[in-house]
């Protein structure tokens, strides 16, 4: 085990790395999830002319490969004279990547609803947001939970592409240091030290999501 | 003659090249009870959807309570409703369904109040007020703080017939009620049915309880390939029926029971 000696030096660096990453999650997330939720609601209750299209981007942006979205972003973007800073880049390209994914996971809980539950709400003349609102995603978020959740957890590893389009995310800073002082083992360890923990708090929040729901929505057995 | 108080005229509704149904005509007056009877797939489901437009037909007009379904009056001839005017109008027809559809993260007061609340704009002491008497009419006092997934299924079709009546609709449209319960549970929706009939209440049954069509029903309709082969009185339609396809209907069914 080397010593605390080499890695003091780059120990501000990757806490400022993972406080990157902390925050492209964060960022992430919060940005992917309505726009997931609202294609999710589209493609399943909405009309056809307006899910056909959001099909077909979400099938686009979920065929190809992370790191190609991200670059498309990163590098294409500027060729039609949109210079977004590397953080506002990867944030943009991971967004339409987890959309893409995240309203899928979405789309199959809306769709494990029962047609009767809209069909009753509908014949009793309330108004479709209100039938959405109250009668469809309640039953469907039970079921959108832990996919959600998992999706996340890969959402935040995902984060680590960023560090190919020159941002100084945890990743970024490990291999830096490890090519520096030719330590790989140490700088990777720390950094997927970081990861578990980021990870662990969310999948401590899916374990209290899940039992809350149990709780409030008691589903038909 | 009463003015009808649910007019179908010439309805048709297709599904692809299929025609679940092929030009209806159907009148009922206020308070009468009409069972529609039919060999499965013969369109009276499709033919309750039509009437509350959540399948809107693609030829002819419903009219309830004087009132096209689907559409207002303009000065240049009927404009279609919005989806939301639509829904208002909607509400003036109650429906249960053969699975019943009760929204199962509801309580049943919950179930009960949720559409007068948002729909009628009463508050929740007049809805809960008036849930409470519908569910004592249905003999479920007591139940309001239950689930769903709590109650037998005889149970949640008569609250599904309690949050249908809750907007006090001015006809009830029953979709096979009973074809979901288990045996012994028939008798206690078709008693609630009956008391309601007596009330009453306009009704328009999908079923295949001849006996609750025989004693419930002022007018028996039978239904064969999205078409109304035959109606009368439940008296002579279920015991001499005119029609050779009403007839061997009934044979089938007859045969089945005993």
């Amino acid at each position: 085990m080397p010593a605390w000696s080499v890695i003091a030096p780059y120990w501000p660096n990757l806490v400022s790395g993972f406080w990157i990453t902390v925050q492209l999650s964060f960022w992430t997330l919060l940005l992917a999830t309505p726009v997931a939720l609202a294609i999710a609601l589209i493609r399943e209750t909405g009309p056809r002319w307006a899910a056909l299209p959001l099909s077909l981007l979400v099938n686009a942006v979920r065929l190809l490969p992370a790191l190609i979205v991200l670059y498309v972003v990163f590098y294409g973007l500027p060729q039609f004279g949109v210079r977004l800073k590397p953080f506002t880049a990867a944030t943009l390209g991971l967004v339409a990547m987890g959309a893409a994914y995240m309203s899928e996971d979405m789309r199959g809980a809306i769709a494990a609803v029962p047609k009767g539950q809209l069909s009753a709400a509908a014949a009793l003349g309330l108004p479709r947001a209100h039938a959405i609102r109250r009668i469809l995603l309640p039953q469907a978020l039970p079921l959108m939970v832990p996919p959600y959740m998992t999706r996340a957890i890969i959402m935040v590893k995902g984060t680590s592409l960023a560090s190919m389009v020159s941002v100084a995310d945890l990743t970024a800073e490990a291999t830096r240091a490890s090519s520096i002082t030719y330590q790989p083992y140490v700088f990777l360890l720390i950094a997927g030290a970081f990861y578990l923990a980021l990870n662990g708090v969310l999948a401590l929040l899916q374990a209290l999501a899940e039992r809350h729901l149990r709780l409030r929505y008691r589903t038909a057995a | 003659m009463t003015q009808p108080i649910v007019s179908v005229q010439s309805v048709t509704k297709r599904y692809g090249s299929f025609a679940a149904l092929d030009g209806v005509s159907l009148d009922v007056r206020p308070g009468e009870v009409v069972a529609i009877i039919g060999a499965s797939g013969s369109g009276k489901s499709t033919l309750l959807r039509t009437i509350n437009h959540l399948d809107p037909p693609d030829a002819g007009q419903v009219w309830i309570d004087g009132r096209l379904m689907g559409f207002s009056e303009g000065p240049r001839g009927p404009r279609r409703l919005s989806e939301r005017d639509l829904r208002r109008q909607r509400a003036e027809v109650g429906m249960v369904f053969q699975h019943f559809h009760l929204f199962p993260h509801f309580t049943v007061l919950q179930n009960l109040i949720e559409a007068p609340m948002a729909v009628r704009g009463l508050s929740r002491h007049e809805a809960s007020e008036r849930a409470r008497g519908l569910l004592a009419e249905v003999g479920l006092e007591g139940r309001e703080t239950a689930f769903p997934a709590e109650l037998s299924g005889g149970q949640q079709q008569r609250v599904a017939i309690a949050r249908a009546l809750a907007m006090q609709p001015k006809v009830m449209l029953f979709d096979e009620p009973t074809s979901a319960l288990d045996p012994e549970l028939v008798g206690e929706v078709l008693r609630v049915m009956q008391r309601l009939a007596e009330g009453g209440m306009t009704m328009l049954v999908v079923t295949h309880e001849m006996d609750f069509a025989e004693e419930a029903a002022d007018r028996v309709v039978f239904f064969d390939q999205g078409r109304i082969v035959e109606t009368g009185p439940p008296a002579q339609l279920l015991r001499s029926p005119t029609e050779p396809r009403t007839q061997a209907f009934l044979h089938r069914l007859l045969r089945k029971d005993r």
